[in-house]
């Protein structure tokens, strides 16, 4: 499920591309070059979202196909066994579900974007909002070592004026070697921090270092957090058949063609 | 109010001695006494005097008039004599009470415990009807029901209007009225009737009929009469005319 | 005191005409008062019973927490001990368990989010029943089982007829996912449009399937006894303390006023409208008198005069013009209350106001008004009226006992 967190960060990342090479490297560059952490031309693999409640917790494991650079995604749930078979699929702006008991891909309406997913402390909207990197400006706020000596540097990302944004400021925290993204603050309008996401077990597969373990934590509900973990098997910038991400799949995992 | 309740109704307690002789003709008691008694009237800044330093004494049981031209002043001598007006100098009495003194209510009081009064005309109240019309100065002296109503029935009869007790003001004629209006005025015991003009709406007939009977109460009764009028029929009636001109007794 | 009325009456009666005018300056205004307020406990009533019987009941219960739970569904996981407690209590007339899900309504291409009413169909869910909405196809009937009954404008928008299947879908992290393909068997008009744009009604068992939980609520809906309109509120809250002690900590009791807070609002909008309308009302009703008697004055000045010069005291003519005012007042208040009263009996049986459907059923009434009015406000109305006029009466009494009796004697009106 961290691909959700990937996918939300790589929407901060769309930012124009403004590096210069020699010069000190400015917010924006670091913003860019973290981005390029995350940017595939296709991706597969399989996930665990454990989401917990004061009371309660539910695990869920998911096998997630992207392509497009995430234009197109497809999600299928393997567990637990009420919601194995079940999926989504998401087509640009589109998105449908599937469920075995309905027999056929139901269309969502814009308004379940914004809902939680699957209950958890996320929400599809963000995923489509592809301008979500111009509607914010990029500073760098400072550097520090951290305990082991790495450089982390701090971004902080405030919506423009006019840009219709929910939140009110978003702070990142990345490693200056690497521009791995360790953390990051979300702030609503009135500047309360409301949740806080940490990235940790990175893995470096091809030029790119990608964190396999996310932690979202809902600072406005107490015992609201959810963990996601993407199984180390991962493959980035493959081949996916077209067909994988159609309605046809959806219902029917035979329609797939071959991955 | 202790120098009005004082009076009482003394005179008139004697009335079954009557026997038909006046017995109150000529007594020395004073019923009313002015002494340079002025009014002055002021309408837009110009004062128009009414009323000259007039001295004048009425005793108990005169029958008198005041006389004199349209303008001399007749009605205001009576009104301030009524205590409907305040002098603008001198002093009125009433049976040794100085007016002068006298709050609004307490003038109220002695006019209605002492001084009856008849009008020109309008006289009555018009919805009430001829017997309560005459009942009326009695109610508000608090007379009890019966007695008030006895005194009236007795009196209207003696005016000769009996009959015509129930009716209402303006099914009586104009004579019949001022008998109603002299009823009251007379009902109420008082040391004093004033009447101004008693007779002018009247035809002579009936001038001379209330005349004949005012003349019988003051007789029978004793009552007191001081009439204001230029009417010769009237004058002629009287036995004392006072005459004014200019607002001066001459 | 006799004589005083006597005369007070009879010069009432010499200038008839005057005397109802004033009448009706006082009549009048009690009774379009009386019936105002009696309209306007209709409307009050009107509004809290299509919220309370509808809607919110009168009393609810929920999880203690469902206000802050913003995941998951606030579910009572199992009601029967919350209806077991309900069911001994004598204040309460009746209940009804509801179970209130937002889900997704699918149909061809297209879906929507809905919110679904699990209802118990027939008698018992009589208070929840969205019956007296269906416009076409039937209500929900006892022994129902995948049907629904869905709002007009939803069908429009999923372009769906009565007579096909919708999709259910209702996802929540605590039960799961759930799917129903019910038969639309009836269309709601609701009389809000966003309401008929969102509402799914169907057998309470059906929702339950949705959660996966044969024993789960979202709300026991409550009626209490001998509740008529918003004036109850007190017995209202009572009862809501009562039965939150009875159930306890875990659960939530709440009164339809805390639930529907428009409606409250609105009543707040009302009443001040009534009360500025019944000032007025009282004002000129109020002039008018002053302006009668005021003119009675005038018109007796020389015979006032006459009676001020024969000694009466100040205070003794004022005391007739205030008999006479009292009498009036008197007269009109009674008259009016017994009219206004009568003609709110007759309202209290229930009436339509022709050609107002749209615009009352907009606003969530029901264009059938049953006018009331307490005790407490039928005196208002006719004893506020009698002070007013009587205060009316105080200037020209005051202008009648200041008269000088000469000059009062010589006027020429
Ligand atoms: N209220 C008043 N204001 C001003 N002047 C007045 C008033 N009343 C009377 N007068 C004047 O005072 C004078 C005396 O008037 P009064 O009425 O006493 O005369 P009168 O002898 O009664 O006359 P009449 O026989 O016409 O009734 C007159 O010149 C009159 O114009
Ligand atoms: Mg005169």
């Amino acid at each position: 499920m961290s691909r959700f967190y990937a996918l939300t960060l790589l929407l901060l990342l769309m930012l124009p591309w403004a590096a210069s090479a020699g010069e000190p490297r400015s917010g924006a560059d670091l913003l860019a070059c973290a981005r390029h952490n995350w940017v595939t031309s296709s991706y597969h693999g399989s996930e665990d979202l454990k989401v917990f409640r004061a009371d309660f917790s539910k695990e869920f494991r998911m096998e997630v196909w992207s392509a497009q650079e995430n234009k197109q995604v497809m999600i299928r749930l393997l567990a637990p066994a009420a919601e194995a078979g079940s999926g989504y699929l998401l087509k640009g702006d589109q998105l449908w579900y599937y469920s075995p008991a309905a027999g056929q891909a139901v269309p969502l309406p814009s308004a379940s974007l914004s809902q939680a997913f699957l209950g958890s402390d996320l929400n599809l909207e963000d995923l489509y909002r592809g301008t979500l990197s111009e509607q914010y400006t990029v500073k760098l706020a400072g550097s520090r070592k951290d305990k082991s000596g790495r450089l982390i540097d701090h971004l902080v990302l405030t919506p423009k004026p006019e840009a219709p944004v929910v939140y009110g400021r978003l702070e990142l925290d990345l490693l200056d070697s690497n521009c791995a993204v360790l953390l990051m603050d979300t702030y609503d309008q009135r500047n309360s921090l409301i949740r806080e996401t940490s990235f940790s077990d990175f893995v470096v597969r091809g030029g790119r270092v990608i964190p396999t373990k996310t932690i979202s934590n809902d600072l406005l509900h107490q015992g609201n957090y959810s963990e996601s973990t993407v199984d180390p098997s991962f493959e980035l910038d493959i081949a996916i058949p077209p067909e994988r991400f159609s309605l046809a799949c959806l219902a029917d995992d035979s329609q797939c063609g071959s991955p | 109010m202790k120098t009005v309740g004082a009076y009482g109704h003394a005179p008139l307690q004697r009335k079954n001695n009557v026997n038909g002789e006046n017995r109150y003709k000529m007594t020395n008691e004073l019923v009313v006494r002015t002494e340079r008694l002025s009014k002055s009237y002021v309408a837009d800044g110009i004062e128009t005097p009414a009323v000259r330093g007039v001295n004048l004494k009425i005793r108990a049981g005169e029958f008198a008039a005041l006389a004199g031209p349209s303008g001399s002043g007749k009605s205001t001598l009576l009104h301030l004599i009524g205590g409907l007006l305040r002098p603008t100098s001198g002093q009125v009495w009433i049976e040794q009470q100085a007016l002068g003194g006298l709050t609004p209510d307490q003038l109220a009081r002695l006019r209605l415990r002492r001084i009856g009064f008849v009008f020109q005309a309008y006289n009555l109240i018009p919805v009430l009807t001829a017997l309560e019309n005459t009942e009326f100065v009695m109610e508000l002296q608090g007379v009890p029901e019966g007695q008030r109503r006895d005194r009236a029935l007795e009196l209207l009869s003696i005016l000769e209007i009996a009959e015509y007790a129930d009716r209402f003001p303006n099914k009586l004629s104009g004579g019949e009225q001022q008998r109603v209006a002299v009823a009251r005025a007379v009902a109420a015991r008082p040391a004093l009737v004033l009447a101004d003009e008693p007779t002018a709406n009247l035809d002579s007939e009936s001038g001379q009929k209330l005349m004949d009977l005012l003349r019988r109460l003051n007789h029978e009764r004793g009552v007191t009469f001081l009439f204001a009028s230029h009417d010769p029929r009237l004058l002629n009636q009287v036995e004392r005319v006072i005459e004014l001109h200019d607002g001066v007794i001459g | 005191m006799r004589f005083s009325l006597r005369l007070a009456w009879r010069n009432l009666s010499r200038n008839r005409r005057r005397s109802v005018l004033t009448l009706l300056a006082v009549l009048l205004p009690v009774l379009i008062l009386d019936l105002m307020w009696g309209f306007s406990n209709a409307v009050q009533r009107n509004l809290f019973e299509s919220t309370t019987q509808l809607e919110t009941g009168h009393l609810q219960v929920h999880r203690a927490d469902y206000r802050q739970l913003q995941t998951g569904l606030p579910l009572i996981q199992n009601v029967t001990p919350v209806l077991q407690i309900i069911a001994q209590d004598p204040a309460i007339e009746r209940f009804a368990v509801r179970l209130d899900l937002p889900a997704l309504a699918a149909h061809g291409d297209r879906s929507r989010g809905v919110l679904l009413r699990g209802v118990r169909p027939g008698k018992a869910g009589q208070l929840s029943a969205l019956d007296k909405w269906v416009r076409t196809g039937r209500p929900l009937k006892a022994g129902d089982r995948k049907v629904a009954l869905a709002g007009s404008n939803l069908l429009k928008a999923l372009h769906l007829k009565v007579g096909q299947s919708v999709i259910l879908l209702s996802a929540s992290l605590r039960t799961g996912t759930g799917v129903l393909i019910p038969k639309v068997v009836g269309s709601l008009a609701p009389p809000s449009p966003q309401l008929s744009r969102s509402i799914i009604e169907l057998p309470l068992a059906d929702a339950r399937s949705l959660v996966h939980n044969p024993q789960a609520a979202s709300s026991v809906v409550v009626l209490l006894k001998d509740i008529s309109g918003p004036w109850d509120q007190s017995r209202i809250e009572r009862e809501a303390r009562s039965l939150q002690a009875k159930l306890g900590p875990d659960y939530l009791v709440e009164t339809w006023a805390e639930l529907a807070p428009a409606t409250v609002g609105l009543f707040k909008i009302i009443q001040p409208l009534y009360l500025a309308f019944s000032l007025i009302f009282f004002l000129l009703g109020g002039l008018v008198v002053l302006n009668t008697l005021y003119l009675s004055v005038l018109e007796r000045t020389r015979e006032l005069g006459v009676v001020l010069a024969l000694g009466s005291s100040r205070r003794r003519v004022l005391g007739w013009i205030e008999v006479e005012a009292v009498l009036l007042a008197g007269l009109g208040a009674l008259l009016g209350s017994a009219l206004g009263l009568a003609l709110v009996g007759w309202g209290s049986l229930g009436f339509r106001l022709p050609g107002f459907y749209a615009e009352f059923v907009s606003i969530g009434l029901n264009n059938i008004f049953y006018l009331s009015i307490s005790p407490a406000e039928a005196a208002l109305s006719a004893g506020l009226m009698f002070v007013l006029a009587l205060t009316a009466a105080a200037y020209p009494g005051w202008r009648a006992a200041r008269l000088e009796p000469v000059e009062a004697m010589h006027f020429a009106g």
